[in-house]
């Protein structure tokens, strides 16, 4: 092979360019596909945020630059940022550390319970957002279950860093736990065992091998919470309390309390710089360092890294964090059963006959929301998935980083901008079905995405070049051959959509209407005022429905994609 | 239908960065005639991958054109394109039986049910496979999931069939029937064929013609018999089996011999096989297999005969190969059915001939 000067190689560039877009113009479906994706994209993603920016010049009181060294000059507003980041940084670095032991215990260990621990690591991410928090309430509140019944504690001061902390971490840890697994398990064992037959010890191996293998993970992973954290606001809205202010908070106050939206469009605008910051560097720094030893070829090897004190020391922690989840999911259920919590445990169903008589539509109105963004956020998901991973054309990495981008936008920054964005022509949108449904759709796609592009890449590309040679064009390609083939990932950007849909507040407490509410911002308004069991039995029905469509979407996937072949086919991969 | 390459040349970012590219495919110009089968042969990164990918419209071409059948497909995409690939991974779709399998481009013509039905079972009637239509395709053997690569190929009537490596995970035995197979079905249609592969046993059992390919450019093209008794360089005639090399020296021209110097022996070789004063350096191919070992020492000085002196000896059943030192230099020879022709061993005195007509001359021009 020979190598050419650059000069040689940026001769022509418009020409190359021309005759690549002439090219594409040959395929006109994936043309306007393509078009369409970045018009969306443009619309629903870029031009929000670009409002928000906007907005925050425009202060009666500070134009221009002026409302961000007045908002800076407040104490309040810098301890909210160091409160924010803090918060960040440690719930990040907390629940890194659980998830990494669940993983590698899981992984690495031959502990017992493995299945029931699996299963206590991933129930959190199903959780509607004020449960953390309503869960440290009932068990360390003023009435909690722990505090006043058991250590007869009273009026513990949970509100603050240590009980945002605790409910962050159990809502968070689940996250790293999954990244995590996927990395261990991708780290062959023979790696490990043939550092113990060149005489290292166990705890050689983990610091030596195991370890720096996990670490680009660990990074990613902890960037990814640390995103998550800042933008949380379901749970520092009932724990944070006065004395420990955020930012996602004081945004949402500042311009439903204040009536002040310049004020919160900066707010949140001083909220996205280190959300976008951490989402660069996770996905262009740390991605890129991330190891990959599959062989394809499955590795079995007995499981004998660790010592049999480290096995149970292991054990013993993860029987504990799952003892934590299964406590806070358990007084969810008996603080919705209970006549008043901390004073009369009776048995009633007096809260879910509150939450049928207030709630009834709010239901109705989550689920047609939820039902009509899930689908189309996990088809689009896939789309631009295997635009990325298999086609080449012009701005294919500027439609990769606006599609990821979403995700690291705080909820707060994205309601504020499409209230601002929307409530005039030509997109009057405020109050409508749309406005929710499209803020769920793009807010939720990059899972799908992810999953989408992790699939494929392990889907030998030579399948979809013999549909392509066979004469089918890039849309019969897609759903007869690429669609089929990555059908599992489908299915989880679906019910990640679908979750997340159900369970959306941060952005969605800006968009609803009279006509058109969520449950979440019902069980909001029971926290705010107090009744406790009425938003656990919320909680309860919620997490009830988010089951019973996680069924519902498999049969329905494995009904339309047939992926029966899918199981005999997994594994080696495709090749 | 005949496949023309005009001028073809592909540049890839280099994987350090964007500064610099690579060339794979550099100028190549290249016609395969109506029914003609071309292997395009070379080691890994020559470029052959490329240009198969090209005529199938997976790469477009920096620069020049592709004409099938007359008609110029550079811009077209591979779905607009009548050609058809069998992979070297063999691409079988996993989620669709062999039948499906098979009658997927026919689906996407939307043929009429009973003509894909007749269609699809003659074909796997015309691989082998009758009977397997129902099956999944983890249920077939490697050799099995081929034969439907291939059926599903050509059932489309395609004007081009473009093989890459097909071949090269099979397992020996196999790799020989299934190439012999593919010869035959190839013929038997008659349809235009351009097989990729690294394996010059395979190309030159099924080959009308080979270009072999080198850093991106074509080296050689001509029939199996060309390119091994005549490769027009070095590197043709190292990679295409294997090779003396004797430096040569030209003294002139008599009648109808040219006369060289070669390990301080005259050779006379005839007149085509060198036409003019070489204006390079001259070396001469030898072809293992035509040196002949002796234990008479040879007298005539004009049948080109040698003193050697056995080094290595390597014996193996249906040939003995022996390094055999002459003078300065060491030859390589290839002698078959060695338990009827004598073996010898390391130390022996031996006397080396090679027949003039079968040696070829090549130049390797300065700079």
């Amino acid at each position: 092979m020979e190598t050419t000067s650059p000069e040689l190689t940026a001769s022509n560039p418009f020409r190359r360019f021309a005759r690549r877009v002439a090219r594409l113009a040959k395929e006109p479906v994936l043309f306007a596909s393509i078009l369409v994706i970045f018009s969306l994209l443009a619309v629903f993603i870029i031009y929000p945020i670009v409002m928000v920016l906007l907005k925050s010049l425009t202060s009666a009181e500070h134009p221009g630059l002026e409302v961000y060294r007045n908002l800076l000059s407040s104490s309040y507003v810098r301890s909210s940022l160091y409160n924010s980041l803090s918060m960040g940084a440690a719930a990040a670095f907390l629940s890194c550390v659980v998830g990494f032991l669940f993983a590698y215990a899981v992984t690495r260990t031959d502990i017992p319970f493995k299945g029931f621990f699996n299963l206590m690591a991933i129930v959190p991410i199903i959780s509607p957002p004020f449960l953390g928090a309503v869960s440290v309430l009932l068990l360390f509140g003023s009435n909690g279950l722990i505090t006043s019944k058991l250590l007869g504690i009273y009026n513990y001061p949970i509100y603050g860093f240590k009980g945002l902390l605790f409910a962050q971490v159990v809502t968070f840890f689940p996250v790293a736990y999954l990244t995590l697994k996927g990395v261990l398990e991708s780290i062959s064992p023979t790696l490990e065992d043939a550092a113990l037959d060149l005489g290292s010890s166990r705890s050689q191996v983990f610091r030596k091998v195991t370890l720096p293998l996990a670490l680009p993970g660990i990074a990613s992973a902890l960037l990814v919470i640390f995103i998550e954290s800042l933008a949380d606001f379901g749970n520092p809205l009932v724990l944070a309390g006065s004395n420990f202010p955020t930012l996602s908070v004081q945004a949402y106050l500042q311009i439903t309390g204040m009536y002040d939206l310049p004020g919160g469009a900066a707010l949140s605008v001083i909220l996205l710089i280190p959300s976008i910051t951490a989402f660069v560097v996770q996905k262009y720094w740390v991605e890129k360092r991330k190891y990959v030893t599959v062989t394809g070829k499955p590795t079995n090897t007995a499981i004998k890294g660790v010592s049999t004190t480290t096995k149970w020391v292991l054990f013993g922690v993860c029987a504990f964090i799952a003892g934590v989840v299964l406590l806070f999911y358990g007084v969810i259920f008996a603080g919705a059963f209970a006549k008043l919590w901390g004073i009369d445990p009776s048995f009633t169903l007096r809260n879910f006959d509150y939450v049928w008589s207030v709630g009834r539509e709010a239901i109705m109105d989550t689920l047609i929301i939820a039902g009509i963004s899930t689908p189309i956020s996990g088809l689009l998901g896939m789309a631009i998935a295997f635009l990325v991973v298999r086609k080449n054309f012009p701005g294919k990495k500027a439609m990769d980083f606006i599609s990821m981008l979403s995700f690291a936008l705080p909820g707060t920054v994205v309601g504020i901008g499409y209230i601002l964005a929307f409530n005039k022509r030509p997109f009057m949108l405020t109050g409508t079905l749309a406005i929710l449904v499209l803020n769920f759709i793009f807010r939720y796609f990059p899972v799908g995405i992810q999953a989408g592009v992790a699939t494929l890449r392990q889907v030998d590309a030579s399948i979809e070049e013999a549909a392509s040679n066979l004469g089918a064009g890039t849309e019969k390609t897609f759903t007869k051959v690429t669609l089929p083939l990555i059908a599992p990932a489908f299915f989880s950007a679906l019910v990640f959509a679908f979750v997340r849909a159900m369970t959306a507040i941060s952005a969605a407490v800006f968009l609803v209407s009279a006509d058109w509410n969520l449950m979440t911002v019902q069980i909001l308004n029971q926290v705010n005022s107090g009744r406790l069991g009425a938003a656990a039995a919320f909680s309860v029905v919620l997490i009830g429905i988010i089951v019973a469509a996680m069924i519902i979407i498999r049969l329905v996937v494995d009904k339309l994609l047939g992926i029966r072949y899918q199981a005999r086919f997994q594994g080696g991969g495709y090749k | 239908m005949s496949v023309e390459l005009k001028n073809v040349t592909k540049r890839f970012r280099s994987p350090e960065g964007e500064v610099s590219s690579v060339i794979a495919v550099n100028d190549v110009s290249l016609v395969i005639h109506d029914g003609e089968m071309v292997t395009l042969l070379g080691p890994s990164g020559c470029g052959k991958t490329t240009t198969l990918r090209i005529v199938a419209g997976f790469e477009m071409p920096d620069s020049g054109n592709v004409v099938i059948g007359g008609k110029d497909v550079t811009d077209l995409p591979p779905n607009k394109r009548n050609t058809a690939m069998v992979f070297q991974s063999y691409a079988i779709f996993p989620h669709l039986t062999v039948f499906e399998n098979v009658a997927f481009g026919l689906r996407i013509r939307k043929l009429p049910q009973s003509e894909i039905e007749s269609k699809v079972g003659r074909m796997l009637e015309l691989v082998g496979l009758s009977g397997m239509a129902r099956r999944s395709p983890d249920q077939l053997s490697g050799g099995q999931q081929q034969r439907v690569a291939l059926a599903r190929a050509i059932v489309n009537e395609p004007d081009v069939l473009l093989f890459d490596e097909p071949l090269s995970n099979l397992d020996a035995k196999l790799r020989e029937q299934m190439r012999s197979e593919i010869r035959r079905i190839q013929q038997s249609l008659g349809i235009t064929s351009i097989y990729v592969t690294h394996d010059q046993s395979e190309a030159m059992a099924l080959s009308d013609r080979i270009v072999i390919m080198n850093s991106g450019k074509i080296a050689q093209i001509g029939t199996p018999k060309q390119i091994y008794d005549t490769p027009s360089d070095r590197f043709v005639a190292e990679f295409v089996g294997r090779a003396n090399f004797l430096p040569a020296e030209f003294e002139g021209f008599s009648e109808d011999r040219a006369l060289l110097k070669v390990l301080g022996r005259r050779v006379a070789l005839p007149k085509g096989k060198l036409g003019q004063e070489p204006d390079g350096a001259l070396e001469l191919v030898v072809r293992p297999e035509t040196v002949k070992v002796t234990r008479e020492i040879p007298e005539d000085v004009h049948a080109a005969g040698y003193l050697g002196k056995i080094v290595k000896a390597v014996y193996m059943g249906s040939v003995a190969e022996y390094d055999v030192a002459v003078g300065d230099a060491v030859l390589l020879a290839v002698v078959a059915s060695p338990a009827e022709h004598g073996i010898f061993s390391a130390g022996d005195e031996v006397g080396i001939t090679f027949s003039s007509d079968v040696a070829h001359p090549i130049v390797t021009r300065n700079g």
